[in-house]
């Protein structure tokens, strides 16, 4: 549950701005998830308020993932209650690549 | 339910079939509206076979082996899940598991599975997960 606590509601529609939305990498609009490493420090229980906060925690070089050209991105995310407690962390790792970018291609 | 475990103790198969159904269940439990995941049309043109699972779904997938192998008691401490290949709509997914680790930690007793999940195209999936024990429960004593 803890990835889908960060999703967005389908309603009311609201566009929040997240860092991976603004991280621009040359043509890399395509993205695939690779993995992910949760860790739950403490149940979460009802009446709970869950606070969140993401960084970019690593941005490798561009490398090629047959058949294509991209960067291995990885997100961390660290879920609090209203007390301040870590309860879980979300690290996850993404492939961001330039769709149909082939090596050698120009 | 079993409560000593060793390592190289195998854990029960479990299996889910993929249907279209349960994938749009997936994308709205999980609010993941990214086309590979309900769109077959865009899933193609972008270079997949069809319709994928997304990672959320994986991650319950892997809770709920997780609950059948140790019990609800058991509480999941790290999941780790890394995406090999896709788990297409149409296939059956397994998950296969063993204990790899039994070991205490500040007084708990804590379960390492190394799991692997597939289908018929194959391991798409590797899992590692630690489980916490519930405390050894002392016999009920009958009034």
């Amino acid at each position: 549950m803890l990835f889908t606590w960060g999703m967005m509601p389908v309603w009311p529609v609201v566009t929040r701005e997240g860092p991976l939305s603004r991280l621009k990498l040359e043509g890399c609009t395509a993205v695939i998830a690779v993995s992910a490493v949760q860790e739950y420090l403490q149940p979460l229980r009802y009446g709970d308020t869950l606070t969140l906060t993401t960084q970019i925690s690593a941005i490798g070089e561009e490398k090629t993932i047959p058949p294509a050209m991209g960067h291995f991105v990885s997100t961390k995310t660290i879920f609090r209650n209203q007390h301040g407690q870590v309860v879980g962390t979300h690290t996850f790792t993404l492939f961001m690549y330039r769709p149909g970018a082939r090596e050698g291609d120009a | 339910m079993k409560q000593e475990w060793r390592a190289g103790d195998g854990l029960a198969p479990l299996s889910l079939d993929l249907t279209l159904r349960r994938a749009m269940q997936a994308v709205a439990g999980t609010r993941d509206y990214y086309p590979f995941h309900h769109d077959e049309k865009f899933a193609r043109e972008n270079g997949a076979e069809g319709i994928f699972f997304n990672t959320m779904f994986l991650q319950a997938f892997a809770g709920r082996a997780a609950t059948e192998w140790f019990g609800n008691d058991a509480f999941l401490r790290r999941l780790d899940v890394a995406m090999k290949k896709s788990n297409y709509v149409g296939r059956t997914l397994t998950i296969e598991g063993t204990v790899v680790h039994v070991r205490e930690a500040d007084g708990c007793r804590l379960v390492d599975v190394e799991a692997t999940m597939g289908t018929e195209d194959g391991p798409t999936t590797q899992v590692k997960l630690t489980v916490q024990l519930p405390p050894n429960v002392p016999a009920w004593d009958a009034p």
